[in-house]
């Protein structure tokens, strides 16, 4: 390996920080009380560094020559650098033992959360107990932050406690977790986590603009409008499947049934289910199951609306780095904007000058499919720009086939990669199993490569042994029950989709990125630079690709449909294509309880549901003004570069 | 303050540089590591046709070498039950039996690597051809001659249609088991095999059950 791809580092820093956190609030962490870092110098001796405000222009132990920076949740003193030396870039390499933790322990924190999802990733004290190291008592430890968080004038004494405490326990728990990790420590790729980890705590930092007064109102009317779409729903399925605002599962099945729609068994109880996930794969097959799903979906949403919106009127909430067993990202679903339904991801809206565009990795896991598995015919068709179409296409001896077609194409496709039986896609797409097993028979056919890699991937699964992925994350199989067997069919392309998506977030942070969901990227800019700044992650996806898969991906963009300027909301792409009709019908109900609020209520007009699609009450425009929603939208991001 | 974990000395410790993602880069070949340890053999084996949707292939037969990769034998066929197999000593016993009739037995793999036994059915000596028979005879020899072919449709003549894979063999080599074809006969019949007249077909035959 060549000396470029090393960095010999003759010293290790172990830094600190204290600051408030202003933890769930959705703001940038406060401005940090003390900075102090244990170094290891070049002849093994240790220097104590203790800092406050005013801090130098760079940090005491950045004296030029490399480094190693190690630390537990890096991102915290990612902020506290962007405060204290807002000149200097992150230090690199650095290592995040916390990344460190969820990467070496992954499959045991899948075991004790029960296979199906995942413990929560641990405290330093949770590290450190793990590994049998001392380390500090946890109600000293609230005591210090308690002392942190509660003010912002703290007299000398206690910044100088604070420094103590930073130092002789954060810092030095940190320094004996490193060395009892160090002989797990993969320290060839460790590095590219650990920057990873500062620049999504950098992503976090910017925020999303949200729209708030829409916000504030959906809050505020939620107990009057979710009444109104419980009926609606009711009406909407002929059936009251929510009775005295409850939800009755019994009516839904019963309604299923009623509709000859298959019911889903839920491989966990063995029972009939409708559940939001078992009943997603079957809504485009089914229009009242989509219903169902769609209007669900927000009124669960809009029951538990809690996103994390600082004053400045930007959404920032913990990203939850490495929170899924596939290594992906794992954020709250009710307090991360990305984590509602995308039918509510309008309240992102960019300020006066500004535009968000959204970069898609295109049809990322057949993509991967195809670049692992080799198969010539896959790679051609995932290179034709949409796979799904191509074959339908082929296997119908049509040269433009229905979006239906396509789509009974699409989910067999990727039923294959999911482990998706002919009885489960039967189900999905309303067809006979016997025909579902000739579309499988049809996949299995033109992509025999693909099949068989899938096997012995398997194979290898259900030795037990961990499969590693390309920048070492892993995960081994656990009981071999057949959702495990699923998930790990599935598991190199996610897995490694997750890789792809840190090595991208890691290249991209002189971008304005200010979200990533799954395969997509959001960035926010000037009008004037977006399309530039879109150009720019684009080649990063592509070139990012071609190096960890030998394959490009697409990095799909329209710009027609995927950048919003200022004053456009952002409009995620199926709800656009669904005409806006689920956030017209939900900021015409908040307008009605607005109107009924102040006493203009008009108790004949009712706000039409998102299935009225010419109803006079829906709002035309994708933008609030229409209803006369206006305010004060995000401002545009604190610079944080 | 805790020292390190020993006086040794610590530093200089060696770290990949972030910026070189592209050289740490750990090849995915690995996944497939334990792929050749486990070939996978089914517990059964289908005698059906091959599957419409998919291309097949069989064998050639080599001169000298019977029963290879096909087999003719007899096919003891009652409504309702599985088919049963007769020696030809049996059959000619009970040739009175008109629900015996011979059979080719193929072996063939679908390009997915489904392996299984394709039953076509003979004419008679002293019956008239049935093209649906025929065509599948000729589709056999088309396949044993190389070819990946798929069974296409069904006419309105009563005959299989075809098509041939652009694909060669090489290029997608089939993916027989290693069993014989004799022990994937076994293993489809199993208790079916009709060696003598002790078996229970007889009986079914002469009394309906033999409950």
């Amino acid at each position: 390996m060549s000396g470029d791809h090393e960095i010999v580092c003759s010293r290790i820093v172990f830094p600190d920080s204290e600051f408030d956190a202003k933890v769930g609030r959705g703001e940038i962490p406060g401005f940090p009380i003390c900075i102090c870092a244990i170094e290891i110098d070049e002849n093994n001796n240790i220097i104590k560094h203790r800092l406050r405000a005013p801090y130098p222009e760079r940090p005491p132990w950045d004296r030029g020559t490399p480094y190693l920076t190690a630390g537990f949740a890096l991102g915290a003193e990612a902020g506290s650098f962007m405060h204290a030396f807002p000149n200097c870039p992150f230090p690199s390499p650095a290592i995040d033992l916390y990344a460190e933790y969820m990467v070496i322990h992954n499959s045991e924190m899948v075991k004790a959360a029960g296979g199906e999802s995942k413990q929560p990733g641990p405290s330093l004290i949770q590290a450190c107990r793990r590994y049998g190291v001392p380390t500090m008592d946890p109600v000293y430890k609230e005591r210090m932050r308690e002392l942190a968080y509660s003010k912002t004038n703290h007299t000398q004494e206690e910044i100088t406690e604070l420094q103590e405490y930073c130092l002789e326990d954060d810092c030095a728990s940190t320094l004996r977790l490193f060395f009892a990790m160090l002989p797990l420590l993969d320290l060839l790729r460790a590095p590219i986590r650990g920057a990873f980890m500062m620049e999504i705590e950098r992503i976090r930092w910017r925020g999303k603009p949200i729209d708030i007064v829409p916000y504030q109102e959906a809050k505020q009317y939620a107990p009057v409008i979710l009444p109104k779409m419980r009926q609606d729903l009711n009406r909407k399925l002929g059936a009251e499947v929510y009775f005295a605002d409850v939800f009755k599962r019994r009516t839904m099945l019963r309604l299923m049934r009623q509709h000859n729609i298959p019911i889903p068994i839920d491989p966990k109880t063995s029972k009939e289910s409708c559940a939001i996930k078992l009943i997603k794969p079957m809504i485009e097959t089914y229009p009242l199951l989509k219903d169902f799903y769609e209007d669900k979906r927000m009124i669960d949403a809009i029951k538990n609306l809690k996103l994390e919106i600082g004053s400045d009127g930007r959404g920032r909430c913990w990203l939850n780095p490495f929170g899924t067993k596939t290594g992906r990202n794992n954020p709250s679903t009710n307090r991360e904007l990305l984590g509602l339904p995308h039918t509510m991801r309008s309240f992102m809206k960019p300020g006066p000058g500004m535009a968000i565009a959204q970069v898609d990795i295109g049809n990322e896991e057949v993509g991967i499919a195809a670049a692992y598995s080799g198969d010539p015919v896959l790679m051609e068709d995932y290179q034709s720009g949409d796979p799904y179409k191509r074959f339908a296409a082929d296997a119908l001896g049509v040269t433009n086939p229905t979006k239906q077609q396509r789509q009974v194409y699409k989910a067999c496709v990727l039923g294959q990669i999911y482990g998706v039986g002919a009885g489960t896609l039967a189900r999905n797409l309303g067809i006979s199993k016997a025909e579902a097993r000739r579309i499988i028979d049809q996949t299995n056919a033109r992509y025999p490569v693909l099949k068989a890699w899938l096997k012995r991937v398997q194979i290898k699964a259900a030795h037990g042994v961990p499969i590693t992925c390309v920048l070492g994350w892993s995960l081994k199989m656990i009981n071999g029950d057949p959702s495990e067997e699923r998930t790990f069919l599935n598991y190199p392309m996610q897995a490694n989709g997750a890789e792809l998506m840190r090595l991208v977030i890691l290249r991209a942070g002189h971008l304005p990125l200010i979200g990533c969901a799954h395969d997509s990227f959001i960035v926010e800019d000037t009008i004037e630079r977006i399309e530039q700044t879109v150009a720019e992650v684009r080649d990063i996806i592509r070139q990012a690709s071609r190096d960890l898969f030998g394959f490009e991906l697409r990095a799909d963009y329209k710009p027609e449909t995927d950048c919003v300027c200022y004053p456009d909301r952002f409009v995620d792409e199926r709800e656009r294509e669904d005409g806006m009709r689920h956030w017209n019908w939900f900021m015409a109900l908040i307008e009605e309880a607005r109107n009924a609020d102040i006493g203009f209520s008009d108790p004949g007009q009712r706000a039409a549901s998102p299935d009225e699609k010419d109803g006079s009450a829906a709002i035309k425009n994708e933008n609030a003004e229409e209803i006369g929603v206006r305010g004060p939208v995000g401002q545009a991001p604190a610079s944080v570069d | 303050m805790t020292k390190p974990t020993s006086t040794e000395k610590v530093v200089p410790i060696t770290v990949g540089n972030p910026a070189s993602a592209t050289a740490f880069v750990i090849d995915q070949s690995h996944m497939e590591d334990f792929a050749t340890e486990a070939e996978e053999n089914s517990s059964v084996v289908e005698v059906r046709r091959p599957p419409r949707g998919m291309y097949f292939t069989v064998l050639p037969e080599e001169k000298g070498k019977p029963m290879q990769n096909r087999g003719y034998f007899f096919q003891l066929e009652i409504p309702g039950r599985d088919p049963y197999l007769v020696t030809p000593e049996m059959a000619k016993k009970h040739s009175e039996e008109d629900v015996i009739r011979p059979i080719l037995l193929v072996r063939y793999v679908t390009m997915s690597g489904e392996e299984a036994l394709w039953s076509i059915k003979l004419t008679p000596p002293d019956s008239k051809a049935n093209s649906w028979n025929t065509s599948a005879l000729n589709i056999v020899e088309i396949a044993a001659s190389g070819k990946w072919v798929r069974i296409v449709s069904k006419q309105k003549n009563g005959a299989y249609r075809h098509t041939i894979s652009k694909k060669s063999l090489t290029e997608e080599m089939p993916k027989f088991s290693e069993r014989s074809f004799l022990e994937l006969v076994d293993i489809a019949y199993g208790d079916r095999k009709v060696l003598d007249d002790a078996h229970e077909v007889w009986t079914i035959l002469a009394e309906g059950s033999t409950e």
